[in-house]
């Protein structure tokens, strides 16, 4: 059975997984998972393709039913997702502003037009991640890094309790990575939110989740960086012999 | 003016009556009927001529429409079908009228569409030409211009089984898109085979249907032909209205529900994450594509249809930089190529919505150009 995570216990709890077993059709994918997610909490999704990570994070969307198990969300949850950047079409003629405006949609409900004040709501969002200076021209100019900060301003402008980011930095220079996960951090410090973040980038997500949910070879690992990351971990999980040093404040994964 | 107008209707008329047709339809065919009216004609100003032709009915009566017409003989031009409209219904009078003064006149738009069936023809083919650009802006940015053939290609297999059955052929239309819109809709192969493999499976199936059914129609290679490049010249009143029934519904679901229908299309997945039924709204775009299709070609014919589908929301993409502008622009340059390609088809002598779907490409290299040079 895998481990309740002993992490911060006075957040508030959002949602708990209990015995679940996940999967599609009748082809087990995860199964006997136990964890809590909490307000506030920073939690990175790591594993090696195919292992369960969109699995996982389709069932804390509420997008994907338990197998067997109980997923019990404690309060009515409002997801902000941000997807990959690069997985954006760009043929859809888009500014930042009309994309922004998507995450105001399902507020504003069926059969009504954004009003001055969602226009407004999502003109701020663009501002709060640096981008306000952008809100006009199309999204499919712009670079990598704005790309991720419109997506990002979208997920935020429907005052969401929890974030997920799917692999917010892939195909990103060292500087647009650590511009974004810079902004990451600032929101959820600032606004409490739960924030999910699906990675493959093992040394960004060990210098700035607090707690790291492994996801591989059927099993299921959850905890703080520096009790789930470990040699041993990463052995069974790559098969490959990794070993995270500790460089200055920065914790490498070589 | 009137005079010049009376002359050169006259002079199509005698031309039509030298035509094969022209001897069908004075008796020397199937039908006994003598040769039709053509409105604009004014018999009190003709001047003598050594030839036998119709003359208009003395109440001026409009042409009527033309069910009943042998789809042998459907028309694909304007003139053919100014001839075909009237062969089933003319009096039984004749004048003699003045063929040398073929060739020295000019017809104007006024003139051409002051005749009822391009009247109907122009109706028809701005309401399929714009609600199909509007609804393309969809299908070439989903990347789902593979459906819009399938789908026309499902409603001319259920156009052909109407005709076999004698049913409607709006009714077979429409049955067969939506057998199409919920066949595409189901992931038969998984993830093993892609879907664009089953809808072009579903394209070359109903090809081939429609034309085993038509087979079986004793006037097959005519009702493919009409299947193909339809009968816009030859739409009736009541057709039109029920397109512009069909498409009016349409427009209106894309007004209501368009934010919806914009987020699921460019973003599935965060729209899912955000709590959208994405595959109830995806099914709700094919069913309005198809809609438009099925009534769309009964119209116009699957070239025209579909052309009109994919050329001017391509156009518009190049053009403009708004999604919203991209909408009207590719509605203007769905519906522009009509009042243009329906005249040059009769001055011409062309078939109409072939002629239209070159305008419309012509328009489509003119964005080109001016993309390449903005850029």
């Amino acid at each position: 059975m895998t481990p309740i995570n002993p992490l911060p216990v006075d957040r508030e709890r959002l949602m708990t997984f209990t015995n679940v077993t996940l999967g599609y059709g009748k082809r087990v994918i995860l199964q006997n998972l136990n964890f809590v997610l909490r307000s506030g909490d920073f939690i990175g999704i790591v594993g090696p393709n195919g292992a369960g990570k969109t699995t996982l994070l389709h069932a804390i969307l509420g997008a994907l039913r338990p197998q067997s198990g109980t997923i019990t969300a404690h309060k009515p949850l409002t997801y902000g997702y941000v997807p990959q950047a690069q997985t954006m079409d760009d043929q859809f003629p888009l500014t930042a502003l009309d994309i922004v405006l998507m995450g105001r949609y399902r507020g504003i409900g069926l059969l009504r037009r954004p009003s001055k004040e969602d226009r407004d709501r999502a003109r701020l969002a663009l501002e709060q991640v640096g981008v306000g200076q952008l809100t006009d021209r199309l999204f499919r100019e712009f670079s990598g890094g704005q790309k991720q900060r419109t997506l990002m301003a979208r997920a935020l402008v429907s005052d969401p309790n929890v974030m997920v980011l799917d692999e917010p930095t892939n195909d990103m220079d060292v500087s647009a990575e650590h511009a974004t996960m810079e902004l990451v951090d600032q929101l959820q410090s600032e606004r409490g939110l739960l924030v999910l973040m699906v990675s493959h980038m093992l040394n960004v997500v060990v210098n700035h989740v607090e707690q790291v949910a492994i996801v591989g070879g059927g099993q299921f690992e959850m905890g703080a960086v520096g009790d789930v990351v470990t040699p041993e971990t990463l052995q069974r999980l790559y098969n490959l012999p990794l070993e995270v040093v500790e460089v200055g404040r920065k914790r490498v994964v070589l | 003016m009137r005079r010049t107008m009376g002359t050169i209707m006259r002079t199509l008329a005698a031309l039509f009556l030298c035509s094969p047709l022209g001897s069908w339809a004075q008796g020397t065919g199937n039908n006994t009927a003598p040769p039709p009216p053509m409105e604009g004609l004014n018999p009190a100003t003709a001047p003598a001529s050594s030839r036998t032709v119709a003359t208009p009915p003395p109440d001026g009566a409009p042409v009527p429409p033309p069910e009943g017409l042998d789809p042998e003989t459907a028309p694909t031009s304007s003139r053919d079908a100014m001839t075909a409209n009237t062969v089933t219904t003319a009096p039984p009078e004749v004048e003699e009228v003045n063929v040398d003064a073929v060739g020295s006149a000019t017809l104007s738009p006024a003139t051409v569409f002051r005749l009822d069936f391009m009247q109907r023809a122009l109706v028809a083919g701005i309401l399929v030409g714009g609600v199909s650009a509007f609804l393309g802006i969809y299908v070439v940015l989903r990347r789902i211009v593979f459906v819009g053939i399938a789908l026309s290609e499902m409603s001319s297999a259920g156009v052909a089984l109407a005709t076999l059955t004698k049913i409607a052929p709006m009714i077979g239309s429409v049955l067969t898109m939506f057998a199409g819109v919920l066949l595409f809709s189901v992931r038969w192969g998984g993830k093993r085979i892609r879907q664009d493999a089953f809808i072009g499976i579903g394209y070359v199936v109903a090809s081939a249907g429609a034309v085993l059914l038509l087979s079986k129609s004793a006037s097959g290679e005519g009702s493919m032909m009409s299947l193909l490049f339809g009968d816009i010249l030859t739409v009736t009143a009541n057709d039109i209205w029920a397109t512009a029934i069909a498409l009016g519904i349409t427009l209106a679901f894309h007004a209501l529900f368009y934010k919806e229908l914009l987020f699921v299309a460019f973003d599935p997945d965060t729209a899912s994450a955000s709590g959208y039924p994405v595959r109830f709204w995806e099914l709700a775009l094919y069913l309005t594509v198809g809609l438009t299709i099925a009534f769309s070609i009964h119209a116009v014919g699957v070239l025209m249809t579909f052309a009109s589908l994919i050329i001017p929301p391509v156009t518009a993409l190049l053009l403009t930089r708004r999604m919203e502008t991209a909408f009207a622009v590719a509605v203007l340059a769905g519906m522009i190529p009509v009042p243009i390609g329906l005249y040059v088809s009769y001055v011409a002598d062309l078939p109409s919505t072939a002629t239209v779907v070159i305008l419309e490409f012509a328009l489509l290299i003119l964005a080109g150009i001016a993309s390449r040079f903005r850029h």
